[in-house]
């Protein structure tokens, strides 16, 4: 299980990282909110993948938590986001 | 290290790679919308496989139930997300330049409509699109199938509606009601995008 704690956490953080690129440098705000949704997903991922390694499973429940607000950020990101003129 | 060990590893690390997938896609694909459809894959398949994966591994009935919940959730709020994040970026896309493509239905029709109606559809009011399928006549309802079809992709359904407007005359309250809502919802949804290409 270890060995599938450090796969999986590299593919986590490698995703991450280039959800980050993106997250800089994006070019309008659209992609900057897609790229903080990808980060979302990859905590959830995150927190899941450490219940399964440490057999605990409190922490499923700050899975449910953060994918809910991922959806009311994402939402709430596409109904407010000014419109840039470019 | 057990079989049910041994799956719950492979799913583990199939999810995410499939998160791994959607950065380099991210980073990688050219425009917002390619963007967002592939920020979707690790929301919905690669959520999948993580549950599935720890559901093999920590397996009473309770934890079970919350990775249900979870996948439910994310199979009905990630659909939605990405569809009010596609609408704001197709929104603002299609606002100053078509960078959306050729193929694209809405630019097409306005390109292609005629400039007799291309007023009409631009001012877009919904009372008078309403009084012109009232009354019933041919051209009025040629002109509202010209606006209709400038912002919705039911043009197609629609026009066949007007031809039945025009040919029984007892029967337009069905469509005349769909005009007034495609109308309203033309007007109210996207208000200045007709009037910008219009110009």
């Amino acid at each position: 299980m270890m060995l599938t704690l450090l796969i999986a956490g590299l593919l986590f953080a490698g995703g991450a990282a280039c959800a980050a690129v993106r997250l800089v440098r994006g070019p309008t705000q659209i992609d900057r909110a897609v790229a903080l949704d990808v980060m979302l997903a990859i905590v959830v991922g995150v927190i899941v993948l450490l219940a399964a390694v440490s057999d605990s499973s409190i922490t499923l429940v700050i899975a449910v938590v953060v994918s809910l607000l991922g959806f009311i950020g994402s939402a709430g990101l596409a109904k407010l986001l000014p419109r840039d003129r470019r | 290290m057990s079989t049910v060990d041994l799956i719950a590893s492979v799913a583990l690390v199939l999810g995410a790679l499939m998160s791994l997938l959607a950065g380099i896609a991210v980073l990688r694909f050219p425009d917002t919308m390619s963007r967002i459809h592939a920020a979707t894959k690790p929301q919905v398949l690669g959520i999948m496989l993580l549950m599935l994966g720890v559901g093999l591994r920590l397996g009473s009935p309770a934890v079970i139930g919350m990775l249900v919940l979870i996948v439910v959730l994310q199979f009905v709020t990630a659909p939605v997300s990405a569809h009010l994040t596609v609408r704001v970026a197709y929104r603002h896309a299609t606002d100053d330049q078509d960078v959306v493509g050729a193929a694209d239905p809405a630019g097409a029709t306005t390109v292609a409509r005629p400039p007799g109606t291309a007023d009409a559809g631009s001012a877009d009011a919904g009372s008078a699109d309403a009084g012109s399928a009232d009354a019933g006549s041919a051209d009025a309802g040629s002109a509202d199938a010209g606006s209709a079809g400038a912002g919705s992709p039911t043009a197609g359904s629609f026009e066949v509606g007007s031809v039945t407007i025009d040919d029984k005359p007892a029967a337009d309250g069905g469509p005349a009601q769909m005009a007034q809502a495609v109308a309203d919802e033309n007007a109210r949804g996207n208000p200045d995008v007709d009037p910008d290409e219009a110009r």
